[in-house]
């Protein structure tokens, strides 16, 4: 079932240094959501704040609340939390293990052996994906032996395979051919349809093509958030309205 | 000169002297491989002196208890060096958090791994042969190897597991693993054929090494009953609390107050069959860690 994620006044520091300045947002469920900036605005620290991958970064401390639905997330088991907000990355980065292994990973983690469960999955996944016809053959092979644009397939397989409320996408067409991004993009909607999507991108058509909302980071702050048809036609803020019309960034 | 003709001029020069000194290095170690194997060829080939027992005063002596113990050590020292430089490595590199103290392990693993391996020997016979009255023994040899080796593996696989690129472990963590899960499942086994490697290449080492035995291993080699499983007795061979001369020790031994008179052959085909060793050694390394790295990328 898909859940919204949202942010109230969030903070971030690196250090001394500010990363992020009271953001708040709402990423509601059923659409994607997608951030856009130019480099170093906020928005991959933001989507990472979603799933609390910056726990670990030495220096970094954060302010606020992140909900996953009605759930503060900074109170709930970092894990559990993990396997409900599924993360995609911006260079493919399979494990160096089967195609099969690949999928079935997570699940296996959370206890699933059953194996006419597992191969159910498997092939389910990889359909959704559209991998299952180029790879049914090659199960067992490596999944770093995958181009670039199926091994990023691969990677939403294996975070879809366990079926997470929340998808979040750092990038993750920058390091791929335009083919294969739109099979990515044309993916992400087919997701939305029963998750909540949150994508960050450096490609502002990309932005147009599939969200429905946008938010526009600039030196850590949210400039402005609405729905994207609306943000792209009518900017309200200039800065908003400069970086769409590449006088920056 | 105009400067594009100065540039290119050096780019010459600076060409040929660097192979120049590769070339001298090349043909330097080329001769001794050569030397070392060419004089010895003939024992080392010689089954009976692969298999016999050294002498004391008569000729025809042969290497077969130094060559079983020289692999029976380096397995024992692996089996005990190889999980606590696994353990130390992954702590240092996935679990320690930057600070002095994690600074200063660094520090002591460093030194430690050029720590003169006769000073390791002498330590060893302190403490495992006459602290811990374990006398000359392969235990003692087998720790003392420890010793020297643990530093050595830590960095070979410290090296291999910062290697591996960091996205592949921030995958794990996003599917909701926990650190632990993630470097057993995802890590160690991306790092394994660089670990191989390192690993096999240290064996090479340990295998050759005579100054940290001499006084922990001992060196003198009793023969051999491979019939014999009572592990209290001197004879059989995988008693631990034996003494146990090495292939290297006894290179040391035969040479410094060996009276036999083919002393020189029986020296000279010790070396050789050692030689062989470690570069099989370095060759199965390579084939293997290739073979791996292949396996775990493609296929």
């Amino acid at each position: 079932m898909a859940e919204s994620m949202s942010v109230e006044h969030l903070n971030l520091w690196y250090g001394d240094n500010q990363a992020l300045t009271d953001v708040s947002l709402v990423a509601p469920a059923n659409e994607i959501t997608a951030f856009i900036g130019p480099s170093g605005c906020g928005k991959s620290t933001l989507l990472r704040c979603l799933n609390r991958m910056n726990d670990r970064i030495e220096g970094c401390r954060v302010e606020g609340v992140v909900r996953l639905g009605d759930e503060d997330v900074s109170t709930s088991d970092v894990y559990a939390l993990r396997r409900r907000v599924g993360m995609v990355f911006q260079k493919p980065n399979p494990f160096p293990l089967s195609i099969y292994e690949n999928v079935v990973y997570g699940l296996r983690r959370q206890g699933h052996a059953r194996k006419v469960e597992l191969d159910e999955v498997v092939e389910r996944t990889l359909q959704s994906v559209g991998l299952w016809d180029e790879v049914k053959d090659k199960l067992g092979k490596s999944g770093l032996s995958l181009s670039g644009g199926q091994a990023q397939r691969l990677c939403i397989a294996r975070a879809m395979a366990v079926n997470p409320d929340v998808l979040l996408m750092d990038e993750p067409t920058s390091a791929l051919d335009p083919i294969s991004t739109a099979m990515v993009e044309e993916l992400a909607t087919q997701i939305a349809k029963e998750h909540t999507v949150v994508i960050v991108t450096h490609n502002m058509q990309q932005a147009t093509r599939i969200s429905q909302k946008c938010a526009f980071f600039y030196l850590g702050e949210l400039v402005e958030f609405a729905p994207t048809a609306q943000l792209f036609s009518a900017p309200r803020d200039k800065r908003t309205e400069d970086y769409l019309t590449g006088r920056f960034g | 000169m105009t400067s594009t003709q100065r540039a290119r001029l050096s780019d010459h020069v600076a060409t040929g002297i660097l192979t120049a000194i590769v070339a001298a290095i090349l043909v330097a170690l080329v001769a001794i491989i050569l030397y070392i194997l060419i004089s010895g060829a003939g024992k080392a080939f010689d089954i009976s002196f692969l298999t016999g027992r050294p002498q004391q005063f008569k000729e025809g002596g042969g290497i077969g208890p130094e060559l079983f113990n020289s692999f029976y050590l380096l397995v024992l020292t692996l089996l005990i060096s190889l999980p606590i430089s696994l353990g130390g490595a992954i702590f240092l590199t996935q679990y320690a958090p930057p600070g002095p103290v994690t600074s200063i392990a660094k520090t002591a693993i460093e030194t430690l791994s050029s720590l003169p391996s006769i000073v390791v020997g002498l330590f060893g016979m302190l403490t495992f042969v006459l602290s811990m009255g374990w006398g000359f023994s392969i235990i003692s040899g087998a720790l003392a190897l420890t010793m020297f080796n643990v530093p050595i593996l830590v960095r070979v696989i410290q090296q291999a597991l910062e290697a591996v690129p960091r996205d592949q472990r921030d995958a794990a963590l996003a599917l909701g693993l926990s650190r632990w899960e993630a470097t057993v499942h995802i890590l160690v086994p991306r790092a394994m054929p660089a670990i191989i490697t390192g690993v096999i290449l240290s064996a090479g080492r340990v295998f050759g090494e005579a100054a940290a035995l001499i006084y922990t291993a001992g060196q003198s080699a009793p023969v051999l009953d491979f019939t014999n499983f009572d592990l209290t007795s001197a004879s059989c061979p995988w008693n631990v609390f034996r003494p146990a001369e090495t292939l290297a020790v006894h290179i040391w031994k035969i040479n410094s107050e060996g009276v036999v008179p083919d002393l020189a052959a029986v020296s000279t085909g010790t070396a050789a069959v050692l030689m062989i060793c470690v570069l099989a050694f370095n060759i199965i390394a390579r084939l293997l860690g290739r073979a791996m790295e292949r396996k775990v990328t493609a296929e």
